[in-house]
Formats: structure tokens, sequence, C-alpha cells
């Protein structure tokens, strides 16, 4: 089995892509690597790396699909649907709004005369990328559903059925701190919480660590205090509570080489080796020690 | 009266002065996760094949354990469960809080508990909860992404601003959001903000998202100094590029 990695944090634009893709990149010159883009919102590694799509399927969920031969417009379905996704309109029947149905199958259970059929609704997509030092696997999410966790569940759990190929998978998780980071945490040998020292990042990391706290199963945690400098006061806090918990610190400083190259689409240990891709380097180091 | 639509990280309240007093704070316990009494159980196991989440599975004493992560609430599981053994507990899933912040502003802020699936729920509350207090204008913070956090925060609204970087994966993300801003029928404008950082891709940003840009705030430290000091650019320096740059966008807008 692989050495499984994951990239998390709770505050958004605090350089967790950066971090994942600079990790992949360094795992890879050692062993095969698959790095998991789970950003599903808005996806981007692709703009960083230069691969080729092998695959692409759809993430589909149930949705009723109602039989109006059949129905007797009994409404148990309509009064027991939980997303209140169902109504009924007295000329045309029993109706759906897609968007609000989570595809729980409550209205299937109840209906006395068999009325609801399955349907299909796609709420994202998983696409497969061969690269030539590193494979991607990326989730999307369908634009107008809500179900992110949804897609990430379906998204993490399709790439732990190929990653036995992989000496290291590495995980670029999306913000945030709800149940959707929940099977990338689960799944996670050791776990980078990136942070950027503010009084946002500061508030966000702590949410970030309770989370992590509550959902891993011993996995190491690491943090990482990316744009080092722009507050020493804050900083000292992180690390402070850092020490409380007994969690390692990486640092990479403010400094505008980081912004470059990743304006320049390009991977930062790839073009620069400085103290900062020796941070990087170290920081790929501690996530796959066993 | 700004609304904090990040429910997952919120941060407008301290990116406004931090909290001076809370003037309300409701929680909410409105999703329900499904709980399995052993006593009754006969281990028939139906409720694993109905869930439609995979959040059962057996466990190795032969019971059906449920994951509280995966568990949507929706009672599948309890309406197929022959002996009757499973019942929907609340859970509390977020808090709602309307503050005064250091700096005199009233904000709502929304917060999910860690690990909740509440995120779209909780934003729509702390909407709610600003709408009953009847301001002049509300201006809704949401969060990154398209997903269910931001289809809450931004349903309904009379315009929706749409903050781009002149960066190919940025701009990537302003294609989604203003799909998904189209399929529910908002009208949009954009701000480029660092505008700078690429000049000849932010002269194209209208172009090619086919909405109309209104400002192009330049790239300025002193932007992320003011959240260091807990302050909106604005106030900490209203003489910077970019409290110039905002306060020129904000008149366009409001007029």
């Amino acid at each position: 089995m692989p050495r499984v990695v994951a990239v998390m944090g709770g505050k958004g634009g605090v350089g967790k892509t950066f971090i994942a893709l600079n990790t992949a990149r360094i795992l890879g010159e050692e062993g095969r690597t698959l790095l998991i883009d789970a950003d599903v919102d808005n996806p981007c590694a692709t703009h960083f790396l230069r691969t080729e799509l092998v695959w692409r399927e759809s993430v589909e969920s149930f949705v009723p699909v109602i039989d109006r031969s059949r129905c007797i417009e009994c409404l148990n379905c309509v009064n027991q649907c939980p997303e209140k996704a169902l109504f009924h309109v007295p000329s045309k029947g029993v109706n759906l709004i897609p968007d609000l149905c989570n595809g729980c199958g409550v209205c299937k259970i109840v209906c006395p005369v068999n009325a609801v059929a399955e349907g299909r609704k796609v709420e994202g997509w998983i696409e497969f990328y061969k690269g030539t030092a590193l494979d991607l696997l990326v989730g999307k999410l369908e634009v107008g559903s809500r179900r992110e966790a949804f897609v990430i569940e379906k998204l993490i759990s399709r790439a732990s059925r190929m990653w036995s190929d992989y000496s290291y998978v590495v995980i670029d998780s999306p913000p945030g701190t709800s149940a959707k980071l929940y099977p990338i945490a689960r799944f996670s040998d050791s776990i980078a919480l990136v942070t950027e020292p503010t009084p946002l990042g500061l508030s966000d990391l702590v949410k970030a660590m309770n989370l992590v706290e509550k959902v891993r199963g011993g996995s190491r945690v690491v943090i990482v205090v990316n744009k080092s400098g722009l507050n020493r006061e804050v900083e000292q806090r992180i690390l402070e509570i850092a020490r409380s918990r007994g969690l390692r610190v990486f640092t990479i400083p403010y400094r505008d080489t980081v912004p470059r190259s990743v304006a320049g689409k390009r991977i930062y240990v790839d073009i620069f080796n400085d103290d900062i891709s020796q941070t990087l380097r170290e920081l790929a180091r501690e996530l796959c020690k066993p | 009266m700004g609304v904090d639509g990040d429910a997952e990280a919120p941060d407008l309240v301290l990116a406004c002065g931090g909290e001076r007093r809370a003037l309300r704070e409701e929680r909410f316990a409105e999703l329900r996760i499904a709980t399995i009494d052993r006593g009754r159980c006969t281990k028939c196991l139906r409720c694993i094949d109905v869930c439609a989440f995979d959040a059962i599975a057996r466990g190795s004493d032969g019971y059906p354990l449920v994951d509280e992560y995966l568990c949507e609430g929706c009672g599948a599981c309890a309406l197929v469960c022959p002996a009757k053994c499973v019942s929907l507990e609340p859970r509390l899933s977020g808090i709602v809080k309307l503050v005064e912040t250091g700096l005199g502003l009233k904000i709502v802020s929304s917060e999910i508990t860690a690990g909740s699936r509440a995120t779209g729920h909780v934003v729509h509350k702390a909407r709610e909860l600003a709408k009953e207090m009847n301001p002049e204008m509300i201006v809704v913070d949401s969060a990154a992404g398209i997903g269910c956090a931001v289809i809450s925060s931004i349903v309904g609204v009379d315009l929706l601003i749409v903050v781009v970087e002149p960066l190919p994966p940025s701009i990537a993300g302003a294609r989604r959001m203003i799909e998904l801003g189209k399929r529910m029928g908002l009208r949009m404008v954009a701000v480029v903000n660092k505008h700078d950082l690429n000049e000849e891709a932010s002269r194209r940003v209208g172009d090619e998202l086919g909405i109309e840009v209104v400002g192009y705030v330049p790239y300025d430290p002193t932007v992320i100094e003011s959240y260091a000091h807990l302050q909106p650019v604005l106030h900490y320096d209203p003489n910077s590029r970019a409290s110039k740059t905002l306060l020129e966008i904000f008149t366009t807008l409001v007029g």
C-alpha cells in the first residue's frame, strides 16, 4: 500500500495547492506518485502539470422518476422527503426539484404502489491524467450541484481502488472544516495543515486541527506556516499551539518567488533551488516517514 | 450589514475589528444522525443495504455501525428496520451570531460544528437573521468555490460580484462561478484583484468571462497588513492604492 499524504487547512488561499504540488513532485522522484486534486469546486492542478487525459467517469446519484401511470397520489413521498425536494401539483401529480434531491431513496421506500423508478443525476466527474513524473486524479463538481461532500467521497474511494500501484499518494484538499474533509482525513497516513500567520489563518487553523483530531486514525500531523514574517506575534502563537500539541512546524517565508512560480504555472522546486526548496524537501521527507 | 457566508472558516468578524459584543446568538441542531438501539437490533442488516450514503457498515460483532460523518439523517434505515430500533438523534450543526465588531460594524457570522455537513443550512440561517434586522443593504461574503455554501450565499441576491485574479486557475474558477450565476438567474459583474500580476491577462478578463469588469484592484501589501491588524484596508489605510480603487468601485456600484 502507498503512503497517503493529505494537504489540508481550513482557510482558502493559504497555499495548500502550492504545498501539495511540490510535495507530489518531490515524492515523484522517489517512487510512483499519484496526486489527487480533491478541490472539487475548482480543481486547478492540471494547470501546473503536463499530463494527458486517460479516462473520465461521472459521479451519479439516485433521483426518483415518478411513474404517473402507477402513482395514486397518496403523497407519502412528498410528505416524507427529508430534503423537501418533491412537491405535488393537483393537475400535474408529483414533481421533483432535482437540485434539492440528495438521492436518499426514502420516496422509493415509502411508495406503496412501486411508482418510483430509478433515475440518475450527475453530481460530478472523476478524471484520470497520466504524466511523465506524476499521475493525476481530479474530482470535479458539476455546476449547480450542492453535493461536493458526495463527490469527494466517491473520488477518494475510486482512488483507493487504484492506489496500490503507487508508492505515494498526495491529496490536495479543498478549504473548509465540514464533513466533506472526512474521507480525506480518514484515509491519510499523514496530514500537513497549511496556514498563514494572520489572525484569520490562526482562527481557521485551530478549526482544522479540531476537525483532524476528531476524525483521524493516528495519522502524523505537521503544521506548515506559509507567508512567514507577515505578523510575528500571530506566528509566535501558532508555534506555541503547535508545541503544546506536539506538532512539528515547517516555515516558508513570505517571498515573491512563491507567487511568481504560481503565476508562471510552474512548480517551485522545478525552477528554484533555495532555502524554500530545501524546506519543501524536508517537509516531503517528514510526511512520508513510516 | 455584513453576513459571513463562509461557515466553515468564518473570518469576516475578525477582518472587521474582531468581536466587541454578541447581540444575538442562535444554535441549530436540525440535522439528525441515525442511532441504533443494540438491545432491539436483530442484525438483519437491511439498514446497510438501503443506505444511499454508505454510512452504515457491519461491525466486527455483527451489529450495524453508523458513521456519523457520512450519515445524512434521511431515515431510510429507520423505515426499513423490522425491529424499529433506529432513532434519529439531533446533532449541533452550527451557530449563527449577530455581532458588533471592534469597529462598530454589525455582522452576522455563521459557523458550523467541525465535521458537520450543515454548511448550506447554517449560511441560510445567517442570511435570514440579517434580513430580520431589516438593514438598508446586506453584503454577503461567500466561501470560495461553487458548492453548497456558495449556492446558499448567493441565491436570490440582487448583484453578484465575482472576484478574479488574472491567473489561469482563478479565471477557470470564475468561469464556473458565472455558469452557476447564470443558472440561478443573477446579475453579475467582475472585479479583477491583483491586476498588476499580469496586466495583459487582466485586460482580457472581461471578454473571457463575458461580464462587465467594474474595477481593477492593484496588488498591494497593505491589504494583507490590514488583515494582520484586524481592520478592513479602507479603515487601516484609506490612502493606500487598494483603498482608493475599492472606493471608486463601490461608488460606481452603489452610486
